[in-house]
Parts: C-alpha cells; structure tokens; sequence
C-alpha cells in the first residue's frame, strides 16, 4: 500500500540578517491512510515547519533547501502556487491550529469564513455551501448551528471556535489533516472534550492526521505512531506501544521520564540538563545534553537506523540506550 | 518630603528621566540613538537649535537691515540665498527664522505638553466628574479645525509671534491630554499603581512618581510630531497675515513676501521653505523613530 | 447593543459637546480686550456709531441673557449679520459653502485614488526599494507647507504652462472641476501621505497575524488575502485618521482658497478676520465645528459597520 504522505530527508532553513537557522534538518515522515502520526518536541524542535514545509506556507524567509515530499504520489515542491492553493490546502490537506481566539478573522462572522473556504474549492453557490456548513456544524457538536453561522468569533467561546475551525478543516473532504497542538490553548475539560469527539470524527471520515504536540499525553491517547523532533532533526520513530515502552533513543527516554504524571506527589522529577541552544556543526545533535555520548557521536552524520519493523533510531548507541532506560526505570515500567 | 514645589518637582521628573543611576534609562537612551530615524531627526533639530541659538553670530548679514541698492540679487557668494525686494539677505533671514520656529516649538508646544499632561493625569487617574468635564472641553475644543480656531484666537486678541504661542498652546493641549488620559486608564490597573496605593502614597506621589514616568513616552513622541504640525501652522498663519508681522523673518511670513515674486525672485520664498521642510521632515524622523521604538 | 442604540447612544454623547462649542463661539464676541464694539468700528468709531453697534449687536445686556438670545436665533436657523457685507450670515455661507465642500470631496477623491494603490504597492514590497521610495515622498510630500507647494503649482502649471486657470471659480460644473483640480490635487497629496503610512503599517500588522496565516492555509490566493481579509482590517485605524483629518483639511482650505482665489468660506474667514467682522467669524468656525462633529459621528457609524466588536458584546 502506498503511502499517503513521504517525507524524506527534509531541510528547511531560514535567513535572516547573514545567519541560517536550520530550523528542519533532516526530518523523514511517512503517513498512511487513517492512521494517526504524532509529532513530538520541545518548542523549537521544528514540529511547525514540517508542517509549514508541507503546505508551503513558510514565510519569506524560509525555503525548503532539500528533502523530498511526495503526497499521493505527487511531488508538492514542484507544483505551482496556484497549484497548491487550489488543490491542495485547504482541499487535500488541512490544518488546525493552536490559539482559536486568534486563528479566525474577527470580522467576518464564522458562517462567511466557512462557506467562503467551501466556495473556493468546490464549484457550488451560497446556499449550498451555508447548508453545508451548518451541517458541518452540526457535526463537530456545535449546538444550535444556523445561529452560530452568523456569530463573529469574539462572541464564541475558544471551545467553540476550535470546532468550528475543525469544522473548516474537514469541510472539504482533505486526505490528511495537521493538528498543531490545537488543545493546547484550551481549558483541560474543553480539551478533552473535543479530543474525544475529534477521535470519533476522524474514525467516521476516514481521514489520516499528523498531530503535533509537546504533550506526551495526548500522543499516547489517540496517535497510532509517534516521531519525536529534536533540534530539527528526527530521533526515533515507531509505534506508540514500542516507542513509549521501550524508548531507545536517549532523548526520549529523557522525555518520558521527565513527565510528570509518572511520579507519585512530593517527588523529585528528573530532567534533561542543558538547552536547545547548544547544537553541535556535525554529528549527532543531542550529544551535549547526552547521558551516554562520546567523540564517535560526532562524527560527519547520524543515519536513522531500523532496529525493528516498526521502531527507528538515529542514534549509535541503541544498547547503551537500552541498557539506559532498563536500569534507571524509577518504576517507569510498571505505571505505563 | 515635604517640598511639594514646582521646583522640585521639575529636577525630580528630570533626574527621573536621565539620571544614570539609573541604567534602565541609559538603554532607552541608546536605543534612541540607534535607531536611524531617530537618530537623523535629532542631529536635524540639534543642528537647528544650534544655529536658531547662535543665529546673531552665525548670520552673515542683519536680517532686519534694509538696503535698497541690492535688491533682489540672485543666489551669489556674497549673499548665497540672494537678497529680497528690500535687499535684505535672505539667508541671515532665514537663519533668524531658525530661532523663531524654535521658540515656536518650545513656548507653543512646551505649554500645551505642561498643560496636557496635568489635564490627562487629573482625567485618567480621579475619573467621574472631572474627567467628564475635561474631556466634554477637549472634544469641544477638538471640534474646531485646528487652523480655525487659532485663527479665531488670533481675531480676538490681535495678530503677532505672542498671540500665536498662546494659541497654539490652547489647541494643542488636548490631544496630548487625551494620549495621557488614555494611558492613565490602563495603567492604573497595573500592579504597581496597586501596590504604591496599598502602602499609602498620596495621590499627588502617585501621579508624579509612578504613574507620570510612564506615561510620559507617548507624550513626547506626539510632542515632537506636534512640533512639526506647528511650525506648518505658524507658517500658514503668517503667511496669510495673521501670525508673525513683517519685518519679523518667521518662515511662513518670508514665503508670503516672496509670493508675488516667484518669477523673479525664486529663492525668497523657496530657501524659507526649505527651511520649513528639514524642520518638519527633522521632527517627523524623531517622532517616527521613537514610535518604533516604543512598539518593540 | 445593536447598530441603532450604538448610533442613538453616540448622538446623545454629542449633546454636551455641542452645547460647550456654542459656548466658546458665543464667548468669541466677549473675550476680546478691550471694547468688543470699538475694537470691530477701528477708527471709525464715534459714539453714535458705537452706541449703534452695541445695540444691535445686543452687547448692552447681561451675559446670559445674551446667550439665550444667541441660542434662540440659531434655533431658527439665524447666525446673526455680517458687518462688512450686512447680509444675513447664514445665507453668506450658504452661498458659499458648495465651493469649499467640493474642494474637500475632490481632495479626499484624490486621497483615495492614489494613496489606496500606493500602499497596497508599498506593503506587498515592503523593505525593497518601492517601499522605502513611497515612504521618503510621503514624509517629504508631508513636510512641505501646503501654501507654497499650491503657489508653486499656481505658477508652473497656471500661470507658466496655462494649463489651469489662474483664480477664481467657473460656471457649470465641469468648469468648477477644471476650476478645483489643481487645489485639490494638492490637498489631496498632502492628505496621501498622511494616510498613506498609516495604511501601509496597519497593512503590514495585519499580514502577520495569524487569521491571515490560516487564510493561506486555505489557500486563498494573495490577491484575495491583501483585498479581502488584510485591507478590511486594515482599513479600520485608516478610516480613523482619513475621517478625522477633515478638521485638517478645513483648516487647510483656508490657506488654499486664499491662495488660488476661490470663493469658500475659508477665504471669506481669512477676509472676515483682517475686517474684524466677529459676527461673521463666529458664524463660519460654528459651522466647521458643527461639520467636523457631523463627520465624526458618522467616521464612528462606519467604524461600527465594520468592527462589529465595538457595539456587539
């Protein structure tokens, strides 16, 4: 079966004022159909720019220097501009973002927004596209949806307005929509609201989804595979069972350990000593905050390594990684 | 603490605005200074401050002396803006214009910064009735075109340099209160507005201690565009007679002098409207530059 | 709140304004040193001739009955008699009023045509070369006094190029156009370079934010993006300042009517003010600043129409 969506070996980089920020450097993504990808880091590790890459939404500064994108077979960094806004975003694929209050424009009411997204992409008239939308509405839970389509976002609540750009986002039909931590700007109650009813929607349409998130949580819940972002570059990849039961790459096990809900109150949480911000020229990028890394880590680059069917690694320690997590478990095991 | 004078209020705000004790007000300097728009606008003014101060010894000729033999000379090297219809030497005129839009600025726009700021203090911090009643008068005083209703000023107590500080003094006062009113609105609110209220400061110790040192930014960034907005006006207004009196060499009067004589004399009325251009376009940078940074 | 208790709310909040403006062109008459009577005579003054004038100027009475007598003729539409003509001042204005209106309606027609184009040109290249020229001809466009830009006009294209007529008004309306189009055209490129670098910042904002962001994850072209969805946002502050400047361009139009001649209220204010003919000079600064509150009011309409976030909530 092919896949949906290949990312391969992407480099996106942004210049500004003589200085490069390489803010992807060697990421690889694959997506089937309905399934449900995670997309883990640290803010900074890049999540967003995959995602900006694969719609080609970057800003002017930043340009996808290498790396391949092939989605539904076709290769996205050679379509036209004209071609990606009509064809793909919005259509094919979708995104929803994380600040609702600020995603929507505060004046155009909710309903205009909408039909405006439907009537850009499908040839249909006015009515059909407010019928559609109210449907749509109705669907993501709204409650009483034809008042709400003439609602400006200001007179929402941010539970609201996320269904509603959640309604926007599947409005179209698309293959593949991105979740760029849409909870996270939300009340936890709300959040889990509408995570629950996101996981049934997605089930009911069909649709595969790239979730990308810091919290650990949240990927556990309802991704069938998680990637984890560190620096730009990709880490490990795998299944959600394997990845979070037995993490290999040392910056996962970090991860893991320092979250909290696996510690028992008044307890001292370990973390990961150091910050983003030292980045070695070559070799691997974790090595200065790496519990086992040595000189061989700097070598000229790290591969990304199968270890199993289903789990990759770009490390070149996997047994000193393991070795790692299996003895310093803190009943880390038992609790998962 | 207990000398509430206007003397010493003046050497606290000042001591509070460039004391370099105080090194949070050194990086607002700096980044005054780094800031190109800023920067060009100041050098601009200094240099017309200077040569406005130091005009009686900068200027070659005196601007007010007429001689009938050398009238309306071109642009020479003994007279590099040329002479008037009065053989006076336009550029020792325009040199002494320099000193009168100075004063301008400094009298007319200094009265309504003092003025504007006590108003929008008294507004925004007591709130109720006397805000009503200062902010009713500044929209109505608002409701009148700038330009007419100094003109109006003007009609009533005669034409003349004095009159028209007064009357600039008593327009302009009201934005600079609403600027200020504004900001006190908000930053009330803020905690520590709260926190001095808390311990018990004064009223009075509140609005000139905490609240106008913060306040005080967006004053001076409109001040320096009303600097602009003035010299343009005061211009206007002795062009068409009712400012500055001849001989006076203010800008606006020179330009209206050489009105009649733009075929045969250009550069009477041109070289003063030079001068008129480099002030405004001076005070627009510093007023554009500090905006910029205020906005970071 | 709907649109028609914001606008009902907005007029009531005139009234105390409106009520402290008549006062000041009320005091106008009183403030002036001295004898108001002997300073508008000048030297013509005798005492029959002073005793006649204060009489029917009604200088003889108390102050507040004055007022009232004031308020009551503007009731009825009476803004008192001109002294240098000696005809009803409202009529005077009237008859006026059309030239110096048309002169502001031009210079904002102007405003728009050139400053809207300009700033989209501006924002869409901004930091490059276009951006940077339409910024350093605004501020220089801007520094330029108005009166000396209109007579240097006058002289090149009137009087030297005869392309425009030198003075004065015409008959009919496109010759009143031929008549206007230098004037405005300058008020109107004083009036572009204020709006346009407020329009071009508040555009520039408005790209960055992120309703604009998830725009184009829609894929909305830029065309519909800058048209659609920035300019309208945009455009708020900028209806601010435009509608705000009228009292700027009023002002200006004094200045500017002097200069090229034409027959406004603004010339006539200038003349009113050398004759020291007060009734006349408060007639016509009461009806700027009635115009100006007019256009206040409805810039806030607008403002309403647009951002339903001041009056919805």
């Amino acid at each position: 079966m092919m896949n949906l969506l290949e990312i391969k070996d992407l480099h996106t980089y942004f210049e500004g004022n003589g200085t490069i920020i390489k803010a992807v450097d060697g990421a690889d993504l694959s997506i089937r159909e309905r399934e449900v990808i995670g997309l883990v880091g640290e803010s900074g590790s890049g999540k967003t720019t995959i995602a900006n890459s694969l719609l080609r939404i970057l800003p002017e500064t930043g340009r996808i220097v290498s790396g391949g994108i092939i989605f539904k077979g076709i290769n996205i960094r050679e379509l036209s501009e004209k071609e990606m806004q009509f064809k793909i975003r919005g259509n094919e694929i979708s995104m929803i973002f994380q600040d609702p209050m600020v995603s929507l424009n505060p004046l155009f009411t909710v309903g205009e927004q909408i039909t405006s997204v439907l009537k850009l992409h499908q040839d249909i008239g006015q009515k059909q596209a407010k019928t559609k939308a109210i449907d749509l509405f109705r669907k993501v839970r709204i409650s009483d949806p034809e008042k709400r389509f003439d609602n400006y976002p200001h007179e929402l609540s941010g539970g609201m307005i996320q269904r509603v750009t959640i309604a926007m986002a599947m409005s179209c039909g698309p293959s593949l929509i991105i979740a760029d931590e849409p909870t996270t700007a939300l009340d936890v109650t709300i959040a889990n609201q509408i995570l629950n009813e996101f996981e049934e929607l997605i089930g009911e349409i069909g649709v595969s989804v790239l979730w990308i998130t810091h919290d650990l949580g949240v990927i556990k819940r309802i991704c069938d595979y998680v990637n984890v972002m560190y620096a730009g570059t990709l880490m490990e990849q795998g299944t959600v069972k394997t990845v979070f039961e037995n993490p290999l790459h040392p910056y996962t096990f970090g991860l893991l350990r320092s979250n909290v809900i696996y510690y028992e109150p008044k307890s001292k949480i370990p973390t990961i000593m150091g910050e983003l911000s030292e980045i070695p020229h070559q070799g691997c990028k974790f090595y200065p905050r790496c519990p086992i890394g040595d000189e061989d880590c700097l070598q000229e680059s790290i591969e990304l390594r199968k270890i199993d069917e289903n789990h990759s690694i770009r490390c070149i320690k996997p047994e000193d990684a393991q070795r790692l997590s299996r003895s310093k478990n803190h009943g880390f095991q038992e609790v998962y | 603490m207990n000398n509430r004078n206007a003397g010493s209020v003046i050497s606290r705000s000042i001591n509070l605005l460039f004391g370099d004790e105080n090194t949070a007000r050194w990086e607002t300097v700096k980044k005054i200074i780094r800031n190109p728009n800023s920067r060009i606008g100041l050098i601009m003014i200094g240099i017309l401050i200077l040569v406005g101060i130091f005009a009686p010894f900068i200027a070659p000729y005196d601007p007010y002396k007429l001689v009938l033999t050398e009238s309306l000379e071109a642009p020479s090297l003994s007279h590099p803006f040329g002479t008037d219809l009065y053989g006076r030497d336009v550029m020792s005129r325009v040199i002494h214009g320099a000193w009168i839009a100075v004063k301008i600025c400094v009298i007319g726009v200094g009265f309504a910064f003092i003025i504007g700021n006590l108003a929008g203090a008294l507004s925004g911090y007591y709130e109720g009735w006397i805000d009503t009643i200062i902010m009713r008068i500044v929209d109505s005083i608002m409701a009148f075109p700038f330009l007419v209703l100094v003109i109006a000023i003007m009609a009533i107590f005669g034409p003349g340099l004095k009159n028209l500080y007064f009357a600039i003094a008593i327009v302009s006062w009201c934005q600079f209160a609403r600027i200020v009113r504004s900001r006190y609105l908000s930053e009330k609110e803020e905690n520590y507005v709260r926190a001095a209220e808390a311990v018990g400061f004064s009223d009075k110790r509140i609005i000139f201690g905490h609240l106008m040192p913060n306040s005080i930014a967006p004053t001076i960034v409109y001040a320096s565009l009303d600097c602009a907005l003035v010299i343009l006006l005061a211009a206007s207004l002795s062009f068409v007679g009712i400012g500055a009196q001849p001989p006076i060499p203010e800008w606006g009067a020179q330009i209206a002098e050489g009105r009649q004589l733009l075929q045969m004399g250009w550069w009477i009325a041109t070289f003063p409207a030079l001068g008129i251009m480099y002030t405004v376009i001076g005070f627009s940078l510093i007023g554009d530059g500090l905006r910029d940074m205020l906005e970071k | 709140m709907s649109l028609e208790r914001y606008a009902l709310r907005r007029f009531l909040e005139m009234i105390p304004v409106l009520f402290i403006v008549l006062i000041i062109v009320f005091l106008m008459l009183h403030f002036i040193p001295g004898d108001p009577a002997k300073n508008i005579l000048g030297i013509m003054a005798t005492p029959e001739r002073l005793e006649q004038l204060r009489k029917s100027l009604g200088l003889n009475e108390p102050l507040h009955k004055q007022f009232y007598v004031f308020l009551s003729q503007l009731a009825r539409g009476n803004l008192g008699t001109s002294i240098r003509y000696k005809a009803p001042i409202t009529e005077l204005i009237f008859s006026r009023l059309g030239v110096t209106l048309s002169l502001v309606f031009v210079s904002a027609v102007f405003c728009v045509i050139i400053s809207l184009p300009l700033s989209l040109w501006a924002t869409k290249h901004r930091g490059k070369f276009p951006d940077y020229m339409a910024r350093i001809s605004s501020l220089f466009v801007f520094s330029m006094p108005e009166f000396w830009t209109g007579l240097l006009f006058l002289n090149i294209f009137a009087l030297g190029l005869g392309w425009f007529p030198i003075r004065g008004w015409g008959s009919g309306l496109l010759d009143n156009i031929y008549h206007l189009f230098l004037p405005s055209f300058i008020l109107g490129l004083f009036l572009t370079a204020l709006v346009t670098r407020t329009l071009r910042s508040d555009m520039i904002e408005v790209l960055q934010k992120e309703y604009i962001r998830t725009a184009r994850t829609y894929g909305f072209s830029d065309r519909t993006i800058y048209l659609k969805y920035a300019l309208k946002n945009a455009l708020l502050p900028t209806i601010t300042v435009l509608g705000l400047n009228l009292g700027w361009l009023l002002g200006s139009s004094v200045v500017i009517e002097t200069v090229f001649s034409l027959p406004g209220i603004g010339a006539m204010l200038l003349d009113a003010v050398i004759v020291r003919d007060y009734p006349l000079i408060q007639g016509i600064s009461l009806v700027f600043a009635l115009a100006i509150m007019l256009n206040n009011y409805i810039v806030d309409i607008i403002y309403g129409l647009i951002d339903p976030r001041i009056y919805r909530s």
